[in-house]
């Protein structure tokens, strides 16, 4: 694939744009927005290492590839497994909905969950209309460039008062025919007053295939409901995954997030809070495990607007091999936001002399009347926990994994969900014994 | 609630309390027109006397800054500078010859010091202090010179090291801030006029503490110290230093560079209170602090110790560093900023893991008040090479008023797993509890809030020389009587 890029003397943008050109002709709404997107995407190009939000992620390498949209395709013979859930199961291959393999449950009355593609079919005047809305302003240049080239994804509503017992499921499967291409899902999830929802977002990948997922996720959650989401990112060992969640929370909204990176050759997770309504509450929860030569990094901002909002957050990172890892927290308390209380914990292991982690937690606050508090620690398994674990007869790799999953225990055990926890523990079990056995 | 301050008259009153030691002293002062190019750079080295190497590491840093961009990345809102209406020579002017004792003196100077209530010659015989004072750029009086030339010690103004002993100067100057390392540096490498230079030859135990008052008194001068501060193996020295200018309207430029060094065993411990004008209760004046101060720990076993209270200064960027390359060598950073009215602090330190069981601690005290913004900054780099190195950071925010804002920005990067870096901060205000148990005893809100904030700041205190600490602790409890929100 080098040999494809060192040929091509068009620059990476365009490329971009002549993927675009390709495929998005047209004067409707939306088209003019897909463009309006690029424009910005194409001007502000790549983030580098000089930009703050970017200093320890370089995506030289992401921006040397030629990628063009991703079609969709059968599934591969050997599949990776999706989690046993009960309740609605929406299964976007290589970007794409493909309804043979989703299971739609009967939605109680106020619930819809429909393809991006269908929305923009019954809908285009809404969708141009909430697109505008909520995009336009961002900056961030790989929204813009998923604003740009966006075809299909999942749209939840549930109106006032609805409650949906079983989770929605989203399994965004990338297959061996993605390779060296891209897609850039995007799911919007709405929930009204006092609803409540649990949406799931798997990303799997086959083994070997190099591909690029750019993934837009955007809660909306309206007074008093209440939204959980797990985000589950085991993307193939050759992918570039960048995922952007942003939650706008009004009046005594909750909205918790679990944040699990094992996959991708270079994974980045950007989560953002918006506590908008006095009462609100977030919860961010996270876990990456970098091994080999991956890198994943994880960026949650907590942005508390109005007055008298709460946010706890706990992130674990785990490093092995030449792995890196990133954690970049930051709280913000705006001006005259009074009243809040934040917690932030960031804790980090290393395991091989090889691997890096970098944090940041950051705080930035403008009130007075606050509890802020953040804490971070990067050091390796307890040598004393370890020699006990060995007296008692363990062998050492045994004893590590034991320590490693109690480490990402605290984290996975806030997980309520239970096919989601069993498959994670199970998950980051194999990940460490094979390790350790290699190294033994 | 009896705490706040705006139904109070009396705390209204203390809060607009006005810089005590504003004043200017009327000397003749031997300026140079502003602006700058070489040829003002060559008539500063030429007025200075100083040999060729000096002249020509002053203009490769001019060159070299002439490529480089102003850095914005700090959490500061800063009115755009022009360096070329800025004065870069500015002397008291000579009588005849260079004065030889304190009697020499230019009286205006000495009652300068009066002012500020640093006796020179008093205090430093009471306790037992040598003052190199730094009148605008040029050393005027060293006192003590004898007795720290018996010990062995160099302690004089830089000017004169340039002179007396070359080759050290060579030998050290820039081999821990080298001339390109940032844009103010690189400034002050090619512009400084003076500052302070010290030498602990080898197992020497610098018989006293050496302090420097620095003072910027010439209106529209900005000052370019740089300090060198150079411990042979299994030497000793402490050094403080303690500012405070006059009021003036305009932003003044202060872009010193503080380099330290640390041979096998030696240790250096750096404090300092700075009180710089800070400008008025609407933000206008004040000076433009943006410091570089760095130590390497070279040798093995070596420690540097930084202690800083920095109450004035209308903005404050500086990140006083430990480079920790000697096994087992130490690094400690305390510091108290404070943040009034419309004051800016950007101020941390580094610390990077260099040798095998290198330690550092940090404890960072900020306090905002006012519209002030406080923001810590730091970074703790761990290198695969610095196995069992060690790091712990404490940075805790206080706000006083709702205007103000407290900001952490701590950078930890660790490439070993074989050490343990942690990091802990907390952002609250004074607690209406507290407050109201100390009311409740019969003490005085202001007694009580001089007394939280004392305890807040005591970990830093504790580090600071005696006669220092008494002086921080009035200094605090001036810079923030009646803020409490």
């Amino acid at each position: 694939m080098s040999t494809v890029a060192a040929k091509n003397t068009v620059s990476p943008l365009e490329r971009y744009k002549m993927a675009f050109e390709s495929r998005w002709q047209g004067n409707d709404e939306l088209t003019a927005l897909r463009h309006a997107a690029l424009e910005q995407f194409l001007s502000a190009g790549f983030p580098t290492q000089r930009d703050e939000a970017w200093k320890y992620t370089n995506l030289r390498r992401l921006e040397s590839r030629s990628f063009t949209p991703a079609e969709t395709s059968a599934l591969d013979a050997h599949q990776p497994e999706w989690l046993a859930t009960a309740g609605t199961r929406i299964v976007l291959v290589n970007g794409h909905c493909l309804p043979a393999l989703s299971s739609q449950v009967a939605q109680p009355p106020g619930v819809t969950v429909l393809t991006f593609k269908q929305w923009i079919e019954h809908e285009p005047a809404a969708v141009a209309a909430y697109l505008k809305e909520q995009d336009q302003l961002t900056g961030n240049a790989l929204e813009q460039l998923n604003l740009a080239f966006f075809e299909d994804g999942v749209v939840v509503n549930l109106a006032d008062n609805t409650i949906l017992d079983e989770p929605v499921y989203i399994v965004h499967q990338s297959t061996s025919s993605a390779a060296q291409r891209m897609s850039h899902p995007r799911i919007v999830v709405r929930a009204g007053r006092n609803a409540r929802a649990t949406i799931i977002e798997h990303y799997l990948g086959a083994n070997d295939a190099e591909y690029f997922t750019n993934a837009v996720t955007r809660f909306d959650i309206a007074a008093g409901g209440a939204v959980k989401h797990f985000r589950v990112q085991q993307e193939s060992p050759r992918a570039f995954h960048i995922g952007h969640v942003q939650t706008k929370l009004a009046k005594d909204a909750r909205f918790s997030i679990h944040d699990i990176a094992l996959g991708a050759s270079l994974g980045r997770s950007g989560i953002t809070a918006l506590l908008e309504g006095t009462g609100a509450h977030a919860a961010l929860f996270g876990l990456f495990a970098p091994m080999g030569n991956q890198h994943l990094d994880a960026h949650t901002r907590l942005d508390h607007i109005a007055a008298h909002t709460t946010s706890e957050e706990d992130y674990r990172g785990i490093a092995g091999g030449r792995a890196r890892g990133v954690f970049n927290g930051k709280v913000i308390v705006r001006p005259d936001a009074q009243k809040i209380d934040a917690r932030q914990s960031s804790r980090n292991l290393l395991l091989s002399p090889t691997a890096e982690i970098d944090t940041k937690p950051e705080l930035e606050i403008y009130a007075n009347d606050v509890k802020c508090s953040h804490g971070a620690t990067t050091g390796q398994l307890d040598a004393t926990a370890l020699f006990y674990l060995r007296s008692r007869g363990l062998s050492e790799s045994d004893a590590r994994a034991a320590l490693i999953r109690a480490f990402a225990e605290s984290i996975l055990a806030t997980i309520d969900l239970e096919p989601v926890h069993a498959a994670l523990e199970k998950q980051i079990d194999e990940r460490f014994k094979l390790v350790n056995e290699a190294k033994a | 609630m009896a705490s706040n301050p705006q139904t109070d008259p009396t705390l209204e009153a203390l809060v607009a309390q006005k810089y005590r030691h504003g004043f200017v002293t009327d000397i003749e002062s031997d300026t140079v027109p502003p602006g700058l190019d070489e040829d003002v750079i060559r008539l500063i080295s030429r007025k200075k006397g100083e040999p060729q190497f000096m002249l020509d590491w002053r203009l490769r840093s001019y060159r070299h800054w002439l490529t480089m961009k102003e850095p914005h990345w700090a959490h500061l809102r800063i009115q755009p500078i022009d360096y070329q209406s800025i004065s870069y020579y500015s002397a008291p002017k000579p009588k005849a010859d260079a004065p030889k004792s304190l009697e020499e003196v230019d009286p205006k100077l000495l009652e300068t010091y009066d002012k500020l209530g640093i006796p020179l010659h008093e205090r430093a015989r009471l306790a037992g202090v040598a003052v190199d004072a730094v009148f605008d750029s040029v050393s005027v009086a060293t006192t003590f010179k004898e007795r720290l030339h018996k010990a062995g010690v160099i302690f004089c103004s830089f000017s004169e090291a340039v002179q007396k002993y070359p080759e050290l100067v060579e030998k050290y100057l820039g081999s821990v801030v080298p001339y390109t390392d940032n844009y103010f540096a690189t400034l002050n490498s090619a512009v400084f006029t003076d500052g302070s230079f010290v030498f602990v030859p080898k197992g020497v135990r610098c018989p006293m503490e050496l302090s420097t008052y620095f003072r910027i008194n010439a209106a529209k001068t900005g000052q370019f110290e740089r300090t060198l501060i150079v411990a042979e193996e299994g030497s000793h020295v402490s050094y403080l230093e303690g500012c405070t200018a006059p009021m003036r309207d305009e932003n003044q430029l202060h872009a010193a560079v503080v380099e330290l060094i640390a041979l096998e065993g030696a240790q250096i411990k750096y404090s300092t209170v700075q009180n710089w004008y800070p400008g008025d209760e609407q933000g206008r004046g004040g000076i433009y602090n943006f410091v570089t101060k760095r130590g390497e720990c070279r040798g093995a076993n070596s420690k540097i110790s930084w202690t800083q209270v920095e109450t004035g200064s209308a903005i404050t960027w500086k990140y006083p560093s430990c480079i920790l390359t000697g096994d087992n060598s130490v690094g400690e950073f305390y510091s108290v900023a404070v943040a009034n009215n419309y004051q800016q602090a950007d101020t941390g330190t580094k610390m990077i893991h260099i040798g095998k069981n290198t330690r550092s601690t940090i404890v960072s005290k900020g306090i905002s008040a006012g519209h002030g913004q406080n923001a810590y900054r730091g970074l703790v780099k761990v290198l695969p090479s610095a196995i069992n190195a060690r790091n712990f950071t404490q940075c805790d925010s206080l706000l006083m008023g709702d205007k103000c804002g407290a900001h952490t920005f701590p950078y930890m990067e660790v490439r070993t797993p074989i050490a343990s870096v942690e990091h802990e901060a907390t952002t609250s205000k004074i607690g209406d509890d507290q407050l109201f148990y100390c009311l409740s005893r019969g003490i005085s809100e202001e007694d009580a809030v001089n007394m939280i904030v004392n305890g807040f700041c005591k970990a830093v205190f504790k580090e600071l020389p005696m006669e220092f600490a008494v002086e921080a602790q009035n200094l605090l409890a001036v810079s923030l009587e009646g803020s409490v929100g």
